[in-house]
């Protein structure tokens, strides 16, 4: 098993425990990880949490609150930058979410139906989880990088400002279209492994996940842009 | 006699010390975390009224205290994602109970600089340049203290490519803090402030 070993001070009387090596044991012990470390770091466990009848519902849930927790406090900050009073900032942060909540309602559709035509049908309730649980994830890192685009804003409002706020944006549309991959490559593996070991099918995966990454994007960059610009 | 153990187990252990603060409930390393910024806050203060009096006081040391608090609200949250997205070995709590460990660390840093730098206040008479009085000069050590104590924490609990990420923080701190010091004090010039 992995041991983790930190410098220790040669001047310092340490317990026989405090100078054993950290096992990984204890470090899995000390934190275990939630759905939105799952969510940025090992959407496999996403996979096996969506196909648990127990604990989808809960799963779909939390992706919900996160969304609207995340988009919330990054319309916040984010309108901080150019926004022209506060009565406007509250609107933006009322309505950042529930405009990326219709976004990702108005795609599922497409999204269904672009399944059908590349031979992946996804049932329409799997469509709904992945999609919440990448834009889950998106909204998670742009809450976590809006204070660095809206400090960047105030430091120079032609060139570092928006290109950092472009590039954020760009960062966050990478991880939720990788989230989607992942997720529907993971999704299919663990639903019909024979299947999706076919190299056939991975192709057809692979281009649906990037069909279903645009048809998701358009609709949540129309909505950003009409609530934060 | 547990609360002493717990202060000295961060400046020595850090690493282990996250690992403790990642199980526990996040009020203590949120409890940590206040200590360590007001830790440096006071330190600041301290440093700057004995080195060039307490007269300025309510003004002078709130710029580079907001400064220290603009880098951490930036950083930290930006730092956690991206090695979530990165998979840094160090998980997101442990890499926070890290920096709250750091900042506690930066803290009794720039507590142990004060009487170096009244010292040298009082030797050079009032001619140190501006950016080397503890006002600017406090917050930034105890960021860079900040940034190397979560960087062992990282390279404790990660391989040899995740130390970059470390390095990454030892930049990003201060870049923050420098921007928003030097933003602040431009602001003041111009303004008459």
């Amino acid at each position: 098993m992995r041991e983790y070993t930190e410098p220790l001070s040669p001047f310092v009387h340490w317990t026989p425990a405090e100078r054993t090596p950290i096992t990984k044991r204890q470090v899995a012990e000390a934190e275990r990880p939630g759905l939105f470390v799952h969510l940025l770091r090992n959407p496999r466990a996403v996979v096996h949490l969506l196909l648990d009848r127990q604990r989808v519902q809960r799963t779909v849930f939390f992706s919900i609150v996160s969304i609207l927790l995340s988009s919330a406090f990054s319309g916040f900050v984010m309108s901080l930058a150019w926004a022209d009073g506060m009565r406007d900032v509250w609107i933006t942060t009322l309505l950042l979410p529930a405009g990326i909540l219709s976004a990702i309602a108005s795609a599922m559709g497409p999204i269904y139906a672009a399944g059908i035509l590349y031979a992946v049908r996804l049932p329409l309730a799997r469509v709904a989880c992945v999609l919440l649980a990448a834009v889950a994830a998106g909204s998670i890192f742009l809450a976590a990088l809006s204070p660095l685009a809206l400090f960047m804003w105030s430091q120079d409002r032609i060139w570092i400002g928006p290109l950092t706020v472009v590039g954020v944006f760009v960062l966050v549309a990478g991880t939720s279209g990788g989230v989607i991959r992942r997720l529907l490559l993971e999704l299919a593996a663990a639903m019909n492994p024979e299947l999706a070991k076919d190299k056939d099918t991975v192709r057809r995966l692979r281009a649906f996940s990037r069909v279903a990454f645009l048809l998701l994007s358009l609709p949540i960059a129309a909505g950003a842009w009409g609530y934060l610009a | 006699m547990n609360r002493l153990r717990l202060l000295t187990g961060i400046l020595d252990a850090p690493a282990r010390s996250a690992l403790t603060l990642a199980a526990r409930s996040p009020s203590h390393t949120l409890f940590v975390g206040l200590a360590g910024l007001g830790a440096v806050a006071l330190a600041t203060v301290a440093g700057q009224g004995l080195a060039h009096g307490f007269g300025g006081i309510a003004s002078t040391p709130m710029w580079s205290i907001r400064g220290v608090a603009l880098a951490l609200a930036v950083v930290c949250p930006a730092a956690v994602a991206l090695s979530m997205q990165l998979r840094i070995g160090a998980r997101p709590r442990i890499l926070v109970g890290g920096l709250v460990a750091g900042l506690l660390t930066g803290g009794l840093v720039v507590a142990s600089l004060v009487p170096m730098m009244t010292f040298m206040a009082l030797i050079a008479d009032d001619v140190l340049p501006i950016w080397l009085s503890p006002a600017v000069l406090f917050p930034l050590i105890a960021l860079e203290a900040t940034a190397l104590v979560a960087m062992r924490v990282v390279r404790t609990f990660s391989n040899g490519a995740d130390a970059l990420f470390g390095y990454a923080l030892v930049v990003a701190f201060p870049a923050v803090y420098c921007a928003s010091v030097y933003a602040s004090v431009i602001q003041a010039l111009t303004c008459g402030g």
